[in-house]
């Protein structure tokens, strides 16, 4: 998907255009990510053309020519009317005084930051609306519901980037009370206790801003900016189906605010979903990116996701975010090798770019390599010591090390550095189980989930930490979402198994154990039937190509069932792990669990009266030095048996 | 600033697992295992370690602090144990390589095996075993970022050593450059490449506890010898300190900038680092109630700085009520020290009676006098087996001994039980100052050759180790000493010498600038010199004032001999009655003193012609100075007596006494008294050829060659002496003694050289006094 020279030239236009808008915005992470996009084209086309400079300024309008064009003289003309408030605002904000920011275009007599006493009052339902009287029209939304009628009017002729810049700052506003609220992490103050007391503020405003100029319906008069605000408003106070349509609105509207993107993925549960939005979403660059990012998060790993990931890396041959996406898909196709390598190139061309490197750590912990987990720990720590990925990195190291204190302690802080990061909840979670803290990894995993809720590990830890607290049926509940969420990862239905058979309900215990052994030996069964082709079904479910743990379970809850014929067929397909399907295969080999297969085989055939398998199991056995007193004993008997028999016979 | 880890201490690590994994030849076994100690506790030891020492051994890298181990063998032939040790030093290649080495380490010293494997020899009280454990806690308590500073840091301690590493193992080296350079090419930033650190980063990587250590150590050192740190130390310890105002040390660095003050005699300066340093050690121990026990010690210190500044009303009252308190607190330690400073304070200035504690014995609930102190303090002391302070105690009773109720053999007694004691209980710090003493009552004794030894035991034995006070006054005498004897040269060179060693305490320099100026006084008067002597004196009357008791008595003595060679005797004989009563009037001063002031009174008397109240002074004194066993006086006063009795006409006597003291005169070394005697004996023998014998028998003819003998001696005594009246004088009696024999030779060669001395005299006097 090569684009032409005046694509890319017109692309190159609509991203810097981009950048400056969420700059005057103040959406610097949005700002950020297109100017990243801006600059990873490849290095001979970006200096091609010196006179670009000049052309931006002439089509700088270039995203907004689809809007009726009265209406955006109307705007640029209210915009350079305010310019010195504007400017004023701007750099209020730039010097995180958000509530200074946002009283230069909303001014209200009462501070944001509401007295607390005040909302303690018992008349607290009646005085605010006395008090909105006092003062007159000047109440705030955020005097709940009932104050809503009385949100004083907008001042009539304020541009939609003032008015942004303005509730945009409010809603920070309210996020950094929200989070100095909330005090230590997991104390009693934290998580959805404390809310954002802004958001109503907001929410009625926009709702007054928007009825006046019809509706959701009515795209002709907006910039896409306000719904993306509206859109994350509504996000927080988890109208999500009306947040999502808000958002999908914004996206129309304005194509680059990746910001507006990444709140849209985050309301997209599962691939179903996402193909559903895919009509509704804008056919452009942007939502070939959207994809990505989506597929990604939604462990989808298929080769159309790849496809589009190397277009567009032939487009954006220098873009790390593009480079991460591939080595988070490999890492997610649990393809270490090549996401590490991945990873490790990243490193390398931006060795200062720490977004996303704690899936890196991550990686690290799980392949495990010490020595490079703590290279990328002095590294991160060398390049910023408060940012929350440092943190994270440092706590993986940490728990590499079985230091789990100091990684809990890295943790906390990562999140006390962010709220949001939801990886960090999740680690700490898993630190948390490691130290036997049930309930705050429970709680951990919670606010995980909370943030983000297609993390399996979140789920998967949930349903551990109500198995060590034996709630089975709470763990079956977390292992399911676990398991639906990440459907090729045999450890999940395995794990489902389990808390199904804890609920004794061993038939669907059996059912998810098939699940996890048809998950896990997937890719096995694809290679070698292009081999062989081996008439028998059975035949490649051999020499470690089927879990024999799994196995073995299936196994003992037939046992259990008394269904003895299916449980022996199981252990003699866990016996049959231990050698290759064809001759120089390498099998597992015996381990503790085919031996445990072998002695309930060679009980069961002593039940059976098959003396000379029983005699050739035990004697395996013995060979094997496991078991040998039990086994031993058995071939005692057995020896008796046969020699009882042969004198009778 | 990290708290506990260095990268020395971390290359030690490997060193102790080297040596108990057995790598070191059996032979080198103990050398390694004693390099380790002295490594492990850095200012344990006593031998000799000074503070540059110290330092050193902070500061140094690897290349310097482990070349020792370059001696000793290893298990490979042809390795020794530094070649080994770095092959382990080079082992380690990142930041994950300390916690493994570290995890390793705590397995050695864990106190249940995790595996059955057999202990390899470590026991965890070990210190072997209690340094390992130590540096696992601090590097368990390494935040991230100090460990990764800790990594860098041991880094560039480790890169000197890289060449002899290389050449040894140039596999491994080539391995670790291309391994290096992947590495800094992917992960490390250039500023942590391993190699070109080495000559970026020349600031020391020091933790608090070293700094810790270092000024804990100063300030010990301070403390007991009394000096000033050198300036490049002092530097070094400023630069240190601004790393760590966070930590306890801040308080200790205006302990130190107490006694750099005291020292330099900044009196307000030192009062001012003193409240402070107690300010900010209280901020420091805050969350204890018991603040209240420390208020003793600073009173303490408040009062010996007061009485080092002769404010001794100041210093009495801090006493006072340190004693107050540490009796509140139950601190008998510092009760005991604070009496016998009580007692000190009042020997050193009797005037400061007033106090509510006038006595320490009314503590002690038993009745005054310093005896009981004494008492009280020695049984207090036996109590609490203080043995420095019995040992301190003893050596002020010999003083009050000497002082008082004379028998210097008793206060001799008293100094020897007190050497026993420091020898006993290794009280170091006493040990000079008893061979001073000891040295003081020898000289009393007429031993003057044994004082002598005694105090050039203090330089030659202890050195540096000893109080530099007590090494500055051991000289001071030794010189005193060798002017009398007229080696006035060395004398100047020795006081010279020590002036050097003082480092700039003051009251020492004051001290050591005092005694060149009295032994260049001394040579003036000996020259008959008054214009440079009448000079010297008056630089050295400030110096009385310091209440110094031995320089202001030589200064008096010397103040007399002036006066009298001024031939002013009504004042000399004022001054010394002025100086008789104001030592009959105090308690504490020296009875030697005294007599000694008597002794001058008679030879002024006998000077001025009234031979019979001179008799009866010189007899006093003689019997007084008898009966304290104060030979030098004795001899002093015998020597006087004897020339009255010349005087008197018996000239018998004055023989039969100088011929018995001349032996002691001789022991005493004081030539000067030396020659008076054989001028004395040669007068005595001549009255006796005049008065006793038959005119022209042999007998007479015999005195008189006697005397003529005894005459020349004594010239060469005074020629030794560069005493020119005294020349002058027995070459006219020379001359005269010959022209009685009519040997006019030996007539006109007395008359020569006495013409040829009077012509030299100016000469010599401006030759000096431009030198």
């Amino acid at each position: 998907m090569a684009l032409s020279g005046v694509q890319q030239q017109e692309l190159q236009d609509q991203l810097q255009q981009a950048v400056t808008s969420c700059n005057e915005r103040c959406l610097y992470f949005a700002a950020k990510w297109s100017a990243e996009l801006l600059n990873s084209f490849s290095s001979s086309d970006t200096t091609d053309d010196d006179g670009s400079d000049t052309d931006v300024d002439d089509d700088g309008d270039t995203p907004a020519a689809s809007q009726p064009s009265n209406h955006d003289r109307r705007e640029s003309r209210l915009e350079a009317r305010e310019t010195p408030r504007f400017l004023v605002a701007k750099a209020f904000f730039d010097c995180r005084e958000y509530d200074r920011c946002a009283a230069v275009f909303l001014p209200s007599p009462v501070p944001h930051s509401t007295p607390a006493p005040l909302s303690l009052s018992p008349t607290k339902l009646s005085a605010p609306q006395k008090y909105d009287q006092a003062f007159g029209k000047s109440a705030k939304g955020l005097r709940s519901h009932a104050a809503r009628p009385q949100v004083h009017p907008l001042p009539k002729k304020l541009s939609q980037k003032s008015l942004f810049l303005a509730l945009y700052a409010r809603y920070l506003s309210g996020e950094k009370r929200k989070n100095e609220e909330s005090e230590t992490i997991l104390g009693p103050a934290d998580g959805p206790v404390t809310a954002n007391k802004e958001l109503s503020g907001i929410l009625a405003t926009l709702e007054e801003y928007f009825n006046t100029r019809g509706g959701i319906q009515n795209m002709g008069n907006s910039q896409g900016w306000l719904d993306y605000l509206y859109g994350i408003a509504l996000l927080k106070t988890k109208s999500e189906s009306l947040a999502k349509q808000w958002l999908l609105r914004s996206v129309n509207l304005q194509p680059y605010n990746w910001s507006a993107w990444l709140d849209l993925a985050s309301l997209i549960g599962s691939a179903d979903e996402l193909q559903q939005m895919s009509e509704h979403i804008p056919r452009n660059i942007m939502a070939l990116f959207f994809h990505i990012h989506c597929s990604q998060e939604l462990y989808q790993q298929t080769p159309e996701v790849y496809n589009s990931l190397a277009q567009l890396q032939t487009i954006f041959p220098r873009s790390a975010w593009l480079q991460q996406q591939n080595a988070l898909l490999h890492y997610h196709a649990r393809d270490h090798e090549t996401a590490a390598q991945l990873f490790e190139a990243l490193l390398k061309d931006h060795p200062h770019r720490l977004d996303g490197m704690e899936i890196y750590s991550n990686l690290l912990y799980v392949l495990p390599n010490r020595p490079k987990l703590a290279s990328l720990a002095a590294m991160a720590s060398n390049t910023d010591k408060f940012r929350p990925e440092t943190n994270c990195i440092l706590g993986n190291y940490y728990s590499l090390i079985s230091e789990h204190e100091k990684a809990v302690l890295h943790f906390r802080r990562a999140l006390t550095l962010d709220r949001n990061f939801q990886a960090a909840w999740t680690l700490m979670g898993h630190e948390y189980i490691e130290l036997k803290n049930t309930q705050a990894a429970i709680e951990s995993y919670r606010r995980a989930v909370d943030t983000n809720r297609k993390d399996y590990r979140a789920w998967y830890g949930l349903g551990q930490g109500y198995e060590m607290l034996e709630c089975y049926s709470y763990s079956l509940f977390y292992y399911q979402r676990a398991a639906a969420l990440c459907q090729g990862d045999p450890k999940m239905w395995a794990a489902v198994g389990n808390a199904y058979s804890k609920c004794n309900k061993t038939a669907n215990a059996i059912q998810a154990y098939k699940r996890a052994l048809v998950v896990g030996s997937q890719i096995d069964t694809a290679a070698s039937s292009f081999g062989s082709a081996n008439p028998d079904p059975l035949a490649h479910a051999v020499g470690g190509a089927l879990d024999p743990q799994i196995l073995y379970d299936i196994a003992s809850l037939y046992d259990k069932e008394s269904q003895w014929d299916e449980a022996a067929a199981y252990m003699e397909l866990v016996l049959a792990q231990e050698e290759g399907a064809e001759e120089g295969v390498e099998g597992l080999g015996v381990t503790q669990v085919t031996s445990r297969a072998r002695l309930w085989l060679a009980r069961w055939c002593y039940g059976c009266g098959d003396w000379s398998r029983t005699m050739e199991l035990a004697n395996e056995l013995c060979q094997d030095g496991v078991e040998v007193e039990e086994a031993k004993g058995l071939v005692r008997d057995v020896r008796a048996r046969m020699h009882v028999e042969g004198v009778e016979e | 600033m990290p708290r506990y880890l260095t990268p020395s201490k971390i290359c030690l690590l490997p060193l102790i697992d080297l040596y108990l994994s057995g790598q070191t030849a059996s032979s080198a076994r103990l050398d390694v295992l004693h390099f380790i100690a002295s490594r492990i506790s850095i200012a344990g030891g006593h031998d000799g370690n000074d503070i540059d020492r110290l330092t050193e051994s902070l500061t140094g890298d690897a290349s310097d602090l482990l070349k020792p181990l370059q001696d000793w063998a290893s298990d490979i032939p042809g390795r020794n144990v530094y070649d080994i040790l770095l092959q382990r030093l080079w082992k380690l290649d990142g930041l994950d390589s300390l916690h493994v080495l570290f995890d390793q380490l705590g397995e050695r010293t864990r106190a249940v095996p995790a595996s059955d494997k057999p202990r390899t020899g470590l026991s965890r009280a070990s210190p072997l075993g209690q340094y390992i454990r130590r540096c696992c806690v601090e590097f368990t308590r390494l935040q991230f970022a100090d460990s990764q500073a800790l990594w860098s840091a041991f880094v560039t301690h480790r890169a000197p050593t890289h060449e002899t590493w290389a050449h040894r193992n140039p596999v491994d080296a080539a391995a670790r450059i291309a391994e290096g350079d992947l590495l800094s090419a992917s992960l490390e930033s250039p500023a942590q490449n391993w190699l070109a650190q080495g000559t970026e980063r020349v600031d020391t990587y020091l933790s608090t506890d070293d700094t810790d250590t270092l000024l804990t150590f100063s300030i010990h050192q301070l403390q007991k010898l009394g000096t000033r740190l050198p300036d490049s130390v002092r530097s070094k310890v400023q630069l240190w300190m601004k790393d760590q105002w966070d930590s306890g040390v801040q308080s200790l660095q205006h302990f130190l900038a107490f006694f750099e003050h005291w020292k330099a005699g900044q009196y307000t300066m030192a009062l001012e680092s003193l409240h402070r340093y107690f300010d900010y050690s209280l901020v420091a121990k805050s969350g204890s109630d018991n603040m209240r026990v420390y208020y003793q010690y600073a009173l303490l210190h408040l009062s010996v700085l007061h009485a080092d500044f002769d404010c001794w009303d100041e210093s009495v009252e801090a006493m006072d009520e340190c004693i107050a308190t540490a009796r509140e607190n139950q601190d008998s330690a510092c009760l005991n020290f604070a009496l016998s400073w009580l007692l000190y304070l009042r020997q050193a200035k009797p005037a400061s009676h007033a106090s509510p504690f006038g006595t320490v014995s009314g503590l002690g609930g038993a009745g005054g006098g310093e005896q009981d102190e004494i008492v009280f303090l020695k049984a207090k002391a036996r109590e609490t087996k203080h043995w420095s302070l019995l040992s301190s105690t003893l050596l002020d009773e010999s003083k009050l001994e000497m002082y008082r109720n004379g028998m210097t053999a008793r206060a001799l007694e008293h100094v020897a039980q007190s050497a026993y004691l420091n020898m006993q209980h290794d009280l170091r710090n006493l040990m000079p100052i008893a061979d001073l003493f000891e040295g003081a009552s020898l000289d009393r004794l007429g031993q003057a050759h044994l004082a002598v030894r005694m105090y050039e035991d203090v330089e030659a034995t202890y050195g540096k180790q000893s109080p530099i006070s007590d090494r500055v006054r051991a000289v001071c005498r030794l010189a005193y000493g060798a002017a009398q004897s007229g080696q006035y040269a060395d004398s100047l060179r020795m006081l010279d010498e020590v002036a050097s060693s003082a480092m700039g305490v003051l009251k020492l320099e004051q001290r050591i600038t005092g005694f060149t100026f009295l032994v260049q006084l001394t040579r003036s008067l000996r020259r008959g010199d008054t214009h440079a002597a009448g000079y010297y004196f008056s630089q050295l009357q400030p110096l009385r004032t310091f209440g110094d008791p031995e320089m202001d008595f030589e200064i008096g003595l010397l103040e007399i001999h002036l006066l009298l060679q001024r031939q002013e005797p009504e004042r000399a004989l004022k001054t010394v009655n002025v100086h008789i009563r104001s030592l009959k009037g105090t308690s504490s001063a020296d009875i030697a003193h005294r007599l000694h002031y008597l002794v001058l009174k008679a030879k002024i008397f006998a000077l001025s012609q009234q031979p019979t109240k001179c008799f009866s002074i010189a007899l006093r004194a003689a019997s007084t100075a008898r009966r304290h066993s104060l030979i030098p006086v004795l001899l002093e006063a015998l020597n006087m007596l004897a020339a009255i009795l010349n005087d008197l006409f018996e000239f018998g006597a004055a023989r039969d006494i100088l011929e018995s003291t001349l032996p002691w005169i001789h022991e005493t070394r004081q030539m000067k008294l030396l020659a008076q005697a054989f001028v004395t004996l040669a007068e005595a023998h001549v009255g006796a050829a005049g008065h006793a014998c038959i005119h022209g028998s042999g007998e007479q003819a015999q005195h008189m060659r006697l005397a003529e003998t005894h005459i020349e001696r004594s010239r060469e005594v005074y020629a030794s002496l560069e005493d020119r009246s005294g020349m002058l004088e027995c070459l006219i009696m020379k001359a005269q003694l010959a022209r009685w024999r009519n040997d006019d030779a030996s007539v006109a060669q007395a008359d020569a050289l006495y013409m040829q001395l009077l012509a030299d005299g100016p000469e010599a006097e401006t030759g000096f006094l431009t030198t």
